[in-house]
């Protein structure tokens, strides 16, 4: 071998490993969502047009969960005007997706009062409700955290609770969840990749 | 104004004004002299309803050469407002309650979605888009500035 063949072959050795080293990790990290994926407990809710809907009648679709209230003055509507601009960043795509807004505040938040506030942001958002007992069942299922809280001086209560994007691929198993950042485009790029990955035939 | 009568009326009301306004420490008066404190960009977001909480928005900019310190915000829309930040911790919000907020000299703050605001509670009447609402803030060095914030969209992010 000549000295120039035998650098060549060096630089190859050193390409191949960097290569493979780069798949290998891809390979671990990439589908940590899905290899991790587990079923989403069984629910049953009300929608905004007063339908009964369970986990089975998203399937299909990839569903995107967030848990509001409808009184939640800034994080709710800002994450729904997030979730308004992530359905128009996705254009045609968007069909294959379900963005639904879950309340924590059964009491209050009925079909109609959902519809209403939904509208605002973009119509295809679902809102759903239910019973007290449906909202606990719901939330335990996605490890969502909600209390009621007393709002000094007026008679009226507030709402403390988890505000992540819950992620559900279109066979019903829990894909990620994200937060809510600062920079809306970064996490627009990140949910299409995940929504084109959950939206993709996964193995069964 | 016609009259002469009205006119010492208005005059008084004007005086009276003025001298309360300089009693509070005069920020918001100053046409002329430059203002230490200036609030702009201020928005609040329309109710839904008969929804009576809400939140609003505005930028803050300390041009003095003394920190000062938002100490309360009020509004006559409404029975209560509130500097409230939205804080995540272990990825729960919770909405905490800002006792005061201070401004270095040369900074500028802002209060966005998501984060630092005003929170409105016990709306006195629904707001809709394009609606315009006081916001009185009160500073500890600059007094009460009052600004007119404009009722833009549930959906408006900005």
């Amino acid at each position: 071998m000549s000295r120039t063949a035998k650098t060549f072959a060096a630089v190859l050795i050193v390409a191949v490993a960097v290569v493979a080293g780069v798949f290998l990790r891809h390979a671990v990290e990439e589908p940590l969502g899905v290899s991790v994926a587990t079923a989403v407990k069984p629910f049953t809710l009300i929608d905004h047009n007063g339908r009964p809907v369970t986990d089975a009648t998203f399937r299909g679709r990839a569903l995107l969960l967030f848990f509001g209230f409808i009184r939640c003055p800034d994080v709710c509507p800002t994450s729904m005007s997030f979730a308004a601009d992530l359905l128009n960043a996705l254009g045609d795509s968007a069909g294959t997706l379900q963005i639904a807004f879950v309340t924590v505040d059964p009491e209050r938040d009925t079909p109609e009062a959902l519809r209403d506030y939904l509208a605002n942001f973009d119509s295809r958002i679902a809102g759903l409700t239910g019973t007290p007992e449906q909202i606990a069942a719901v939330t335990k299922a996605f490890g969502v955290y909600y209390a009621k809280r007393a709002l000094e001086g007026l008679d009226d209560y507030t709402m403390d609770h988890s505000t992540a994007f819950y992620l559900v691929s279109t066979n019903g198993q829990f894909h990620r969840a994200f937060a809510l950042n600062d920079d809306s485009d970064e996490m627009i790029d990140e949910l299409r990749a995940a929504i084109s990955a959950a939206s993709s035939p996964q193995k069964e | 104004m016609s009259g002469p009568i009205l006119f010492s009326a208005v005059s008084f009301r004007a005086i009276w004004a003025v001298t309360c306004l300089m009693l509070n420490g005069g920020a918001a008066l100053a046409a002329d002299a430059p203002r230490a404190i200036v609030v702009t960009q201020a928005w609040v977001r329309a109710s839904l309803g008969q929804t009576p909480t809400t939140a609003a928005y505005l930028k803050i900019e300390n041009r003095g050469a003394a920190e000062d310190r938002i100490l309360s915000v009020a509004t006559p829309a409404a029975a209560a407002a509130q500097l409230h930040e939205s804080v995540s911790t272990d990825g729960i919000m919770r909405m905490q309650a800002v006792k005061s907020l201070g401004i270095n000299p040369g900074q500028s703050l802002e209060l966005a979605p998501g984060g630092l605001h005003i929170m409105i509670m016990g709306l006195k009447s629904p707001l809709k888009a394009g609606q315009t609402i006081p916001i009185k803030l009160r500073l500890e060095r600059a007094g009460e500035i009052e600004v007119e914030a404009e009722v833009r969209g549930l959906g408006a992010a900005k």
